[in-house]
């Protein structure tokens, strides 16, 4: 901490020196004008109350220290007539430091540094089982591997207690947990810091030029791709991210036009670009059976691609009569890596493979491009309009390459499992990646009326045509329809609706346009349901309103309100029919050339819905007192539809009985209270009190069709309730001791709490007999945010100059 | 049932009413309801003739950056009068509000094209048209020239810049406060980080261009082509993240595994309900339920460059 403070301290005091040069090079006559210096320094002293210690949620994003603390420091100094140097600085001795320091001249030149910097915290109760070997490798212990390699698959059977069976490798995994699992740290620090001129040679012409660089160095969860769910494990992976950014921009203006152009230049690295970890279940790679299956000793994962981006922009606009303004934006942008491949897999058992990589590494690149034109005019004092048009793609030029034959997650090279998908049984399964692309094109105009001073309506029109590739929908339409009815009925009330309806049509829906993605065939025939509707590309119907009212009967009252109402509903383009319904195709799936008769569902989200209200009030019957209040409830509701699908003889099911359903329903609560008085006359004794209350609960309910069993899932339809609360209070009361002094006491009360079924029970062994086979050799960090209680006393002292 | 086809007159009624609209100023043969940029007339004043009256106000604007330019407008005003006009007649007068250009009194436009006058450039290009100029916002709605409140050189009317745009936009004020969020409660974010209040060629006043472009200025590792790419990852971050806020771990809108299955309806494992636990004390979900869901495997959802990672595993 000492040394995060000491970094922005001599920041500042280089910056100080290069201010005073600056400012004592110029070759401006002097003038007989005595130095400025006016600003804040509030520093203090603090002491914390921690339930628990550390706790990874209070400070996930913040450092909240004990002892002294160095709260800001503002100080604007003018060495001379129009020269200056400002710094403006927040909890500069901490993990969470930021501030801006700005010197120049004023209207020719300014020059600035800034830094924001946070920790990034990931929770509590951390502990690893597996050893950083440096270079992100991963190991475990020979000798337990070993022992897990040998010893029989995880049973529960003597007694079936809930416990795995003493010596089988759930057993032995959770044994050496318990044991040897160390506690470890799961956070990164992120420094973000640049600096940037201006120049103003004359009031026409801008030029900036600016660079950045943010940092984070640290840990991060990771979760480790598996070969199916045998062998689940987590790590605390190292991070160490870089990006930079060098930008100019000029722009020139004149009374009535103006234009610019800017040129942006980014880099990204990362000092880690794969990740490597040790089997729990295989101390080496073995065969499993005579098939190209075999357990691997050690698996392997891409961790970060490096990637550069270089952006043009010009910009510009022009006012017309009649208040007419016409505004341009041209931009394209290029974004390309080319990281070197990683070999299709570290398994020594199933490589060497028959067919090398299509290529050494992946030239990827994307290339984005707007073009924009609006024009907004007021003609006359109750008619208004504007018209816009807008084109904005995501050109993917990356290389799409067919690979012969792909490894599954280091543990097998799939081979074709139905002749009539693809060709003999033998066949190794080939992929190829799709490069997915759009393009937006949209186009729009707005009328507003304002008949009479109290009334201001509006109604504009837009329309979308989306062009995709490597997409269920290529193209597709939405019409978007928007109403607003502002009314200023008096100086008390002020009312704002808004009222928008959109369409959102697709020519076509393929729900097997992957299927390119398969040189040869899938492996199983019907492997995708015909009937999957993703929202994102299919018809969507979308219905929204607001409304505020906001009442003031006089200056001493505010009551204000705000509702909210947002609802898609989701169809399908090729039949008409909503999400949810389903449909009778014929289809020769078994290649007897005879067509059976399969009902499709038409799966995917059905509907969401967001629904918010907002009331509130301020008071202030005098100048020395103020109190505020306000409460807002919102609610997002999401359904789905989905159906069980188990490959029967390399067929694809589709059985009515395996439909299912899930309702999402999230809620938040969220009040404040706050009240500021000045306790005498002169404003000399201040309180301020400020409280809120925040609670969210999710929900999920989960229904199956009457009488079927999809895939036996069908003991629970309700989960535990997520429950989030977060409740803080602060009461400051300050004394100004003569007009550039004073202190201020300030308590701070936090707490916050959580009951998460998903995370609560975390444990670095999470293997669970009677309900989750799957997890029998689960490792994982057991990570989780405690509750916590916090209290912080502080005393402040504030010093104006 | 069968869906229409949206229809195709909206654009045409929308430009027949702009048309209409313009024609009919046209026709009433009236000059456009405000000059291009509002001028008083009259004479300026002396300079320093206004701290004569008004000492507190040009204290508290000597700290800031009008009180410290000498740049004039495209007129000659300088000082006071580059935005409440000449003042030669105020100052004749010995004050009084209806002889001097006081920005509270003037409609919402002619405000705003005060400022425009000199602030039309930059990131306040796009002012014009805007959504919030469009619901009758002025540049005085947020800022406070005179006596600004807030810490920075932003001129805002109140303390910080969250307490300024929650003042109208109530519901973002709550999700401020939700488990998952931002670092906006810690004053590393705020909606500057994201917005352009002042208008932009993005969407939602969005800076960069797109969301993806709003999100890649902090998340540059999510920007790369990738190998094996998920395209709702390429299209919009916002499919699957909540930038406001949320109470399920890194911003997600739902709960993994439901928010996966909204769309991935394949065959085995994605289309299975995953609800085969008990809700007793030692309650333990399915592997797929609990911790990061579907992302203990797929852990490389945002898109993974390895030969091997077609489903996102590695």
């Amino acid at each position: 901490m000492i040394l995060q403070g000491g970094r922005h301290l001599a920041v500042l005091v280089a910056i100080g020196a290069m201010a005073a040069g600056a400012a004592l090079s110029e070759e401006v006559a002097p003038e007989q004008v005595a130095p400025e210096t006016t600003g804040d320094v509030v520093v203090g002293v603090q002491g914390l109350s921690e339930d628990p210690p550390n706790s990874a949620k209070f400070f996930e994003y913040r450092d909240v220290p004990s002892g002294f603390v160095a709260e800001r420091i503002d100080l604007l100094w003018t060495p001379r007539p129009r020269f200056y140097f400002d710094i403006d600085a927040y909890d500069i001795t901490q993990k969470d430091s930021r501030g801006v320091v700005e010197l120049g001249r004023t209207d020719v030149w300014n020059g600035r540094v800034f830094w924001r910097d946070n920790p990034r915290l990931w929770g509590d109760n951390t502990r690893m089982l597996y050893n950083e070997q440096g270079d992100a490798l991963f190991t475990l212990e020979d000798t337990f591997q070993s022992v897990v390699q040998v010893a029989p698959a995880g049973v529960d059977t003597s007694p079936p207690d809930g416990q795995w069976d003493a010596g089988t490798k759930g057993a032995l995994i959770k044994e050496a947990i318990d044991q040897s699992a160390q506690g470890v740290f799961v956070g990164y620090q992120r420094k973000h810091s640049g600096v940037g001129a201006t120049w103003t040679p004359t009031r026409s012409w801008t030029l900036d030029v600016d660079f950045e660089r943010e940092r984070r160095d640290g840990t991060t969860p990771q979760s480790l791709g598996n070969y199916f769910s045998l062998a689940p494990s987590e790590v605390a992976a190292p991070l160490d991210f870089r990006t930079d950014w060098a930008g100019a921009r000029l722009e020139y203006t004149s009374r009535s036009w103006n234009l610019g152009g800017s040129v942006t230049l980014s880099r990204f690295e990362t000092g880690y670009k794969s990740l490597t970890w040790d089997d729990q279940l295989s101390l080496v790679d073995q065969p499993v059976s005579s098939t190209l299956t075999s357990i691997p000793g050690r698996e392997r994962l891409t961790y970060g691609v490096d990637n550069d981006t270089a952006m043009a922009t010009l910009y510009g606009g022009v006012n017309l009569p009649g208040r007419t303004r016409i505004d341009v934006t041209a931009s394209g942008s290029e974004t390309t890596q080319d990281d070197p491949f990683l070999p299709m897999t570290i398994n020594g058992q199933l490589s060497p493979l028959l067919n090398p990589l299509p290529a050494e590494s992946y030239d990827g690149k994307h290339r984005y491009g707007l073009f924009q034109v609006r024009a907004s005019s007021r003609p006359l004092s109750w008619f208004r309009w504007s018209a816009w048009g807008r084109q904005y793609e995501l050109k993917n030029e990356s290389p799409s390459l067919v690979f012969q034959e792909y490894v599954q997650t280091d543990y097998a090279i799939p081979l074709c499992g139905n002749a009539n998908a693809c060709g003999a049984t033998t066949n190794r399964i080939q992929r190829r990646n799709l490069t997915y692309g759009y393009e937006k094109d949209s186009y729009g105009g707005l009328a507003g009326f304002k008949p009479v001073s109290w009334l201001d309506l509006s109604v504009s029109y837009e329309r979308q045509d989306v062009t995709r590739e490597a997409a269920a929908v290529e193209d597709s339409q939405e019409e978007v329809s928007k109403l607003t009815l502002d009314f200023d009925v008096n100086e008390q009330v002020t009312i704002r609706t808004t009222l928008v309806r959109s369409e959102r049509r697709a020519d076509h829906y393929d729900a097997e346009y992957h299927e390119e993605s398969f040189p040869i065939g899938e492996a199983v025939i019907a492997a995708a349901n015909e009937g999957e509707r993703r929202f994102t590309w299919t018809d969507r119907d979308r219905d929204a309103a607001t409304l505020f009212v906001e009442w003031s009967p006089d200056a001493r009252w505010s009551v204000f309100a705000e509702g909210t109402y947002a609802r898609d509903d989701y169809f399908d383009p090729n039949t008409g029919l909503e999400i949810g319904d389903s449909f009778m195709v014929q289809e020769d799936r078994d290649f007897n050339t005879l067509p059976e008769s399969i009902t499709l569902l038409l799966a995917g989200r059905t509907f969401d819905e967001n629904t918010s209200a907002t009331v509130g009030v301020t008071f202030s019957p005098t100048p020395r007192f103020g109190i505020y209040a306000d409460y807002t409830w919102e609610e997002f509701r999401y359904r789905l539809v989905s159906r069980y699908r188990a490959p029967s003889a390399g067929i694809g099911s589709d059985n009515p009985a395996d439909d299912w359903g899930s309702d999402a329903d999230d809620e938040y609560q969220t009040a404040n209270l706050g009240l500021n008085l000045d306790l005498n006359k002169d404003a000399s004794w201040r309180l301020n009190l400020n409280g809120s209350w925040s609670r969210g609960t999710g929900d999920l309910t989960t229904d199956f069709a009457p009488g079927g069993s999809s895939s036996g899932d069908t003991t629970l339809t309700t989960f535990p309730q997520l429950d989030t609360r977060l409740t803080v209070a602060t009461a400051q009361i300050t004394h100004r001791i003569r007009k550039s002094l004073e202190y201020s006491v300030r308590y701070w009360y936090e707490r916050w709490d959580e009951d998460n079924w998903a995370a609560d029970q975390m444990q670095p062994y999470m293997g669970d007999p009677g309900n989750d086979p799957g997890s029998v050799n689960a490792i994982y960090l057991g990570m989780d945010f405690e509750d916590y209680t916090y209290q912080v006393l502080s005393l402040q002292l504030r010093y104006s100059f | 049932m069968t869906r229409r086809t949206p229809g195709r007159l909206g654009a045409p009624v929308l430009a027949v009413l702009c048309l209409a609209g313009s024609a009919a100023a046209a026709a009433q043969d009236v000059p456009p309801a405000q000059e291009e940029k509002p001028q008083a007339a009259g004479a300026y004043a002396e300079a320093g003739a206004c701290a004569v009256c008004h000492e507190d106000v040009a204290n508290a604007l000597k700290q800031t950056a009008h009180g410290r330019t000498e740049v004039k407008t495209w007129d000659g005003a300088a000082a006071c009068e580059s935005c409440h006009g000449p003042g030669a007649a105020h100052v004749d007068a010995g004050g009084g509000a209806g002889t001097i250009r006081n920005l509270r009194k003037l409609s919402a436009t002619d405000a705003s094209a005060v400022c425009l006058t000199c602030h039309e450039r930059g990131d306040r290009s796009h002012w014009t048209g805007s959504q919030h100029e469009g619901r009758g916002l002025s540049c005085v709605s947020c800022h406070q020239v005179h006596h600004p409140k807030g810490p920075t050189a932003a001129l805002l009317k109140t303390a910080s810049e969250f307490d300024t745009c929650t003042a109208c936009h109530l519901k973002r004020k709550a999700s401020l406060m939700r488990s998952s969020h931002m670092p906006m409660r810690e004053g590393t974010m705020k909606c500057t980080s994201c917005h352009n209040p002042h208008g932009s060629a993005g969407p939602v006043m969005l800076k960069q261009f797109s969301v993806n472009e709003n999100c890649y200025a902090c998340h540059a590792e999510k920007r790369a082509p990738m190998l094996w790419e998920h395209p709702p990852v390429k299209e919009q971050c916002t499919t699957c993240h909540d930038p406001h806020g949320s109470l399920h771990p890194r911003l997600l809108i739902a709960k993994q595994p439901r928010l996966c299955q909204q769309c991935h309806d394949e065959t085995r494992h994605p289309t299975q309900p995953y609800s085969d636990a008990s809700p007793a004390a030692e309650f333990f979900p399915n592997s797929r339920m609990f911790d990061r869901g579907c992302m203990n495997c797929h852990s490389q959802i945002h898109g993974s460059n390895h030969p091997a990672g077609m489903r996102l595993l590695r």
